[in-house]
């Protein structure tokens, strides 16, 4: 009888291990199950929007991807390169442009000459050259202080837009942008700015604290420059970001998906080149 | 239990197992038999029907490790934050080299501080650096664990308190213009400080009172050859000595490959002339007279021994039949009977005349008399301009013995208003240190500018930390015209604050230290080379680290050789003679705290975390001793006297005992709980007792100079053990002869020929026995289709000086183990180097052999790993995946070389200050899994990376082992075995090329020069297979 109790106690208790165990398992921390993990960000940054409507390219913000092991998470000033001039809302923008074009149209009707800026070397400038800005004396400057990284970056196109801007009339504040809507703001909170991106007295500048979305084992040492000189794109690995609101890991990013694409690689090249893609274990591992 | 059978089904029926009540009351054997008593009565008072113990730890078991199971989750979420700024040109994760000098010891190597996220990691030789030629010491190498130190000072302190430098300075600066007004004498007292910066500062700040010097004070100085110059060439300099130009080196006692003035410098220049070729079958000949076993000694192609109170009778014979040679007038005095077969020495004397002004002849006698008659050989033989440079002399050894005396006097009589003291410990250092803490004490203002809490700092009103030199302005001139930079790699750690930032403050000036420095080579060192504008010559400066200025027209000095006096009547003494040493590594007593430099073997004794006292083996016959006996060591005045171990040291003088200084340093008992800490750990040293005894007090001082060696001590057994933390325990590549096999007396793992069989044969020494490889264990199935990394060690280059030990430590982040660990060979290097004796005597020869993971081709622990965590890479690696093994060992069971480490604990400790020091590149590896040599992978894998990100083909000498990188020797080449261009390929082709235990064609990747002693024998003494 007894015996009969244990046992029925010894199963209940297994099969809420069991429960638990099973549970637990849905959120286990092995590589493949990180797939689709989409963290909420600090900032609802769009991937959509930056890469995927305006164009940017990858490596205008994650330079480092193609100089070194990490692809790094831009810094603050990186995003400041553009958001000195730029300060509003996609919505307010493309309501501003829609202002624009009707002004533009009934100016024309008048016969008055375009008053479209004469710089629109940059392919999207139509995007982006007309876009209001506020004229600061600081905003050049970290313009032109970018570093050379930067400089090299095919897609400078959006910095070029500055001096564009600057000829527009119009400034708006980011004050005038309804604080629920304005995006910028821990921006500016993380340069030390105020609202109306203005330096305050005591404030100290700090990071945004980005949550970690590709987090590989602590044992796997990737170099993201490599894979980007034999011609891998950003893609391949990342899915397609520029269609990602919020990024989320695309693939499993487990040793078994890396092999994979190592040995196909070998065997078949990448883009038409001939690679020598290692499967040794030091080749990741050590 | 043995005659009860042990069940094996699990079949069986529950209640099968249970010892009925009943049955156990009655005392049933068939029940009872076996099982243990305190098991039963449990198990029998309760009922029956019960679940068998086994069986409830299986399901409680299972449960168990479910709901462990069920406890794993997604991680926390991490956060990646980045810059809000990012510095130009900063690559994150990208290694960025910038050029300084070591600043270790005073002989300012050229260093590449290698910076990673903005934290300087790794230190490497400076390749284009004039002296040091690319290499880097033990010391050097080190200099991030002494960074990363959290108990490093880091705010000023005030009378032993925390405070800030606005009421430092206020409260020192007022101290110090009542000090001026009073007239009162200042002295400062710093280390050898070759600086130029420093010193002009130094000058400027002594400048305003009336009575003040800057005093230097080494812990082991050179001051004989200083003073002796001052009486043979009228001025007071140490030469810079040129081995790269010496045929012949004759060395008394001088330790140049291991700690003498500038060992690495020694070492690339010496090294060069060791590599006879088939073509050119020369090498520079190297005899050593010594009294204990050094470094250098171990390296000589002679050794004899002779302790350093008979070095002035040889050196008076060889003055004696120089000075006839060279048709000079014999100096005044007593020729004597030198303890050694006339034979011998004038087989010295032909070498030296007929290498005239091409040999060299040292010593490190702490005697005057004695240095001017090895200034006497040297010029007799021509050295002087040529190997003995004296126009370019050196600056890397300052120290001024009679300064310092004076100051003790002045000290003790109460006359000292102020004193400043930088860069040394006055009371640990000096022999009577503690009488001088004493006389500090009275002294109205003592500032100490020491970054941790020394003897002297203890006994300070302030304390200045100044900043590690890995975060400093300053420069340094090793030699006359040589200035080198130190440039900061991060911001000062704490409130510390260089030196010169505080000399320049206290004078009422508010520069920073780069200021400071730029103004001295604005005005000093631009106008000599008037080369573009200040800026481009500075900048040039900071990029390559150096600056050779234009050499000043030579001024002859005339060597006077009346102040010579031969010394051939010295009494010999009969007792004991003490030598005291500086151990390679710990080279000063600010270096006690770096727990790499602590657990460094002694290249020779192989000793770890300890000093102890050498004696010889005859010492230890009469003793009755053997290795970590107590022993203890008095002065025969019976002022100080210290327990200590002894060590038998072979090639030792029978009347020589040695004992290393630079131990028992303040505050080295922070190492008591650096091991694992498990049941049966013992500590590395109580709380309370630092890490080995100061011997500093034996120093004696005698004619105005501090005397490393010595008479007028005893030796006594105390009783009592204290076992040593050795490394290896096994000395003699001799078989045993009762189970040698024939022709295989010696084992020829270090193989070695002479130069006159290499002459005839550069193959000689090559062991007779063949082996058949067709005669394979293995198939042949390693293709190499892209590279074959390989390694080459040319023994005869190699002098065992362990700073590769240190360079892999500090890349592949290995752990410390502690003294007890050391004890059980649990240590951890990657690279041991073995040291092995052969011969008697005067005979004993040491071999040192470097031995990492061979990378053998068919390796045998690859074929027994179960879970294939060690296997083999298509180019000649073998490579261990730490997060594959299991632990089982049965690869460093099979390991022939033995080379395997494995993690028995967690060894890093949670320290986030130390954990800076670590290579985020390589993994740290967890307990329980096996480690070993991996080649630095991660190093050949960023080499491979770059190169593709380049487009270019891999070139020789892209990858580069941390190892080879900085062994100041370039004994240690690697490359690609399969690239013919290569220089791997080249040694591997050299007719000295062996590999070790080839015979079982393991075929590993990495080879050796075999040795070559410049003997005139045919064969090597204790050769192999002969």
């Amino acid at each position: 009888m007894q015996q009969r109790v244990i046992t029925i106690v010894l199963l209940i208790g297994l099969f809420f291990g069991l429960l638990s165990l099973g549970s637990g398992m849905m959120s286990w921390r092995l590589p493949d199950r990180e797939q689709g993990y989409a963290p909420v960000q600090p900032i609802d940054y769009s991937h959509r929007l930056h890469a995927g409507e305006l164009g940017i390219d990858c490596r205008f913000c994650h330079w480092a991807a193609y100089r070194g092991r990490y692809a790094g998470i831009p810094s603050t000033d990186i995003c400041m390169k553009c958001h000195d001039v730029v300060t509003m809302t996609w919505g307010q923008f493309q309501a501003f442009q829609e202002a624009a074009e009707k002004e533009k149209e009934a100016a024309q009707a008048d016969g008055q000459p375009d008053s479209k800026a004469p710089d629109s070397k940059a392919p999207d400038s139509t995007t982006t050259s007309k876009a209001p800005a506020r004229t600061k004396g600081t905003g050049k400057k970290r313009a032109t202080e970018g570093n050379a990284a930067v400089a090299e970056q095919e897609s400078g196109k959006t910095a070029k837009s500055g001096a564009a801007a600057a000829k527009a009339t119009k400034p708006v504040s980011a004050t005038e942008i309804d604080p629920q809507e304005n995006k910028l703001l821990p921006l500016y909170e993380s340069l030390g700015l105020d609202a109306d991106a203005k330096p305050v007295a005591g404030k100290q500048a700090h990071p945004i604290p980005w949550v970690r979305v590709h987090n590989l084992p602590d044992f796997v040492y990737f170099d993201h420059s490599v894979h980007m000189a034999v011609g891998i794109s950003c893609q391949q690995c990342h899915g397609p970001v520029e269609s990602m609101e919020r990024v989320r890991q695309f693939e499993s990013l487990s040793m078994g998906w890396c092999i994979t694409c190592h040995r196909d690689s070998t065997k078949n090249g990448v883009n038409g080149r001939v690679v020598n893609a290692p499967t040794n274990c030091t080749a990741c591992h050590y | 239990m043995t005659n009860k059978p042990m069940r094996t089904s699990r079949s069986r029926p529950v209640d099968r197992h249970v010892v009925p009540a009943d049955a156990a009351s009655a005392g049933d054997a068939s029940h009872t038999d076996g099982i243990p008593h305190r098991e039963l009565p449990l198990a029998s008072q309760r009922n029956a029907a019960q679940v068998s113990r086994r069986r409830f730890l299986e399901a409680a078991g299972f449960t168990f490790s479910l709901a462990a199971l069920s406890g794993c989750r997604r991680a926390d979420e991490e956060f990646a934050l980045p810059f809000v700024e990012q510095p130009a040109g900063r690559v994150p994760g990208a290694m960025t080299e910038y050029a300084s000098t070591c600043a270790g010891c005073p002989a300012a190597c050229g260093l590449l501080i290698g910076v990673r996220d903005g934290r300087p990691l790794k230190m490497e030789g400076m390749p284009e650096h004039p002296l040091s030629r690319g290499g880097l010491c033990a010391v050097g190498q080190a200099l991030p664990l002494s960074l990363y130190d959290r108990l490093r000072l880091t705010v000023p302190q005030q009378a032993q308190k925390d405070a800030t430098w606005s009421d430092v300075d206020k409260a020192i600066m007022q101290q110090l213009d009542d000090v001026a007004k009073k007239g009162g004498a200042v002295r400062f007292v710093t280390g050898t400080t070759s600086s130029p910066t420093l010193n002009a500062s130094i000058a400027q700040f002594l400048d305003r009172f009336e009575d003040a010097r800057h005093i230097t004070f080494d812990a082991i100085s050179c001051t004989a050859i200083l003073d002796a110059h001052k009486a043979t060439h009228g001025k007071r300099l140490l030469p810079h000595f040129h081995f790269d130009l010496a045929e012949v080196i004759v060395s008394f006692g001088a330790d140049f490959l291991g700690t003498w003035i500038s060992p690495v410098e020694y070492t690339a220049a010496w090294s060069k002339n060791r590599v006879p070729t088939a073509d050119d079958a020369h090498m520079s000949y190297h005899v050593q007279f010594e009294g204990r076993m050094s470094l250098t000694g171990s390296k000589a192609d002679h050794r004899y021994r002779l302790a350093s109170d008979q070095y002035a009778v040889v050196l008076s014979y060889l003055v004696k039949r120089l000075a006839t040679r060279a048709g000079q007038t014999v100096p005044e005095g007593t020729v004597g009977t030198p303890p050694v077969a006339p034979a011998v020495l004038s087989g010295i004397v032909d070498r030296l005349w007929q290498t005239r002004g091409k040999s060299l002849v040292l010593c490190d006698s702490q005697d005057v008399e004695v240095q001017k008659l090895v200034n006497a050989i040297n010029h007799y033989l021509g050295n002087y301009g040529k190997t003995v440079d004296i126009n370019r002399p050196s600056l890397q050894r300052q120290g001024n013995d009679a300064d310092v005396l004076q100051l003790i006097e002045e000290l003790e009589d109460g006359k000292v208003g102020a004193l400043l003291v930088a860069g040394t410990d006055l009371i640990h250092n000096l022999p009577n240190g503690a009488s001088v803490a004493e006389t500090i004490g009275s002294v109205p203002l003592v500032i100490s500018f020491a970054d941790r809490l020394d003897d002297l700092a203890a006994h300070a009103h302030f304390v200045c930390p100044d900043v590690h030199p890995l975060l400093a302005w300053l420069d340094a001139e090793p030699i006359r015209g040589l200035v080198t930079l130190l440039q900061p790699t991060m911001r000062p750690l704490g409130k510390t604050r260089p030196i010169l930032e505080s000399l320049a403050r206290w004078n009422g000036q508010d520069f920073s230290a780069l200021q400071i420095v730029q103004k001295t080579w604005e005005k000093q060192f631009y106008p000599q080379v008037k080369k573009g504008s200040f800026r481009d010559f500075w900048e040039r400066a900071v990029h390559d680290g150096f600056v050779e200025l234009p050499l000043e027209q030579s001024r002859t000095a005339e060597f006077q050789a009346d102040r010579v006096k031969l010394l051939g009547d010295r009494p010999a003494s009969k007792g004991l003679s003490l030598a005291l040493y500086s151990k390679v590594g710990l080279s000063e007593s600010c270096h006690a705290h770096n727990a790499w430099l602590q657990e460094l073997p002694d290249p020779i004794t192989k000793v770890t975390w300890d000093n102890y006292v050498a004696v010889s083996a005859a010492v230890a016959e009469d003793l009755q001793i053997v290795d970590g006996d107590l022993v203890t060591l008095a002065t025969d005045a019976g002022n100080c006297s210290v327990d200590l171990p002894a060590l038998v040291q072979r090639g030792q003088h029978d009347r020589v005992v040695a004992v290393a200084l630079a131990y028992g340093v303040k505050g080295t008992d922070r190492f008591a709980n650096i091991g694992p800490e498990w049941l049966e750990g013992r500590p590395t040293t109580v709380k309370g007792t630092p890490i080995g005894k100061n011997v500093a007090p034996f120093i004696a001082t005698q004619n105005g100079t501090f005397r490393y060696a010595r008479d007028g001590v005893t030796l006594t057994k105390k009783g009592g053990r204290q076992d040593l933390a050795v490394t290896q325990t096994y000395d003699s590549l001799t078989v045993p002869k009762s189970v040698a096999p024939r022709g295989a007396e010696v084992r020829d793992l270090v193989q070695k020929t002479t130069l006159p069989a290499f002459a005839k044969d550069p193959s000689a020494g090559a062991p007779h026995h063949h082996h058949d490889s067709a005669d394979q264990l293995w198939p042949d199935d390693h293709p190499k289709p892209r590279a074959s990394w390989g390694m080459t060690i040319d023994l005869n280059k190699c002098s065992g000086c362990s700073a590769c030990l240190i360079a892999c430590q500090s890349e592949n982040n290995v752990p410390v183990v502690g003294r007890d660990e050391v004890r059980r060979r649990r240590e951890m290097h990657w690279i041991r180097i073995d040291r092995y004796y052969s011969g008697e005597g005067d005979a004993v020869r040491v071999d040192h052999q470097p031995m990492m993971c061979q990378h053998c081709d068919n390796a045998p622990c690859e074929t027994v790993c179960p879970v294939l965590a060690t296997v083999h890479s298509d180019e000649g690696l073998n490579e261990q995946a730490y997060n594959r093994c299991v632990g089982t060992r049965y690869c460093a069971n099979n390991c022939p070389y033995k080379v395997r480490r494995f993690n028995w604990f967690k060894y890093q400790h949670d320290d986030e200050v130390q954990n800076l020091a670590l290579n985020p590149d390589v993994t740290v590896r967890m307990r329980g899994v096996m480690e070993k040599c991996s080649m630095c992978i991660q190093r050949i894998e960023q080499a491979k990376i770059g190169a593709r990100r380049r487009g270019e083909p891999l070139a020789d000498g892209d990858a580069q082992t941390a190892c080879q990188q900085s062994c100041p020797a370039h004994a240690i080449t690697f490359g690609n075995l399969n690239d013919s261009a290569s220089q791997v390929h080249d040694t591997a082709q050299n007719p000295r090329y062996y590999r070790v235990l080839e015979e079982f064609n393991f075929r590993p990747s990495v080879g050796y020069l075999r040795v070559v002693d410049n003997s005139d024998a045919e064969e090597a003494e204790n050769g192999n297979h002969v």
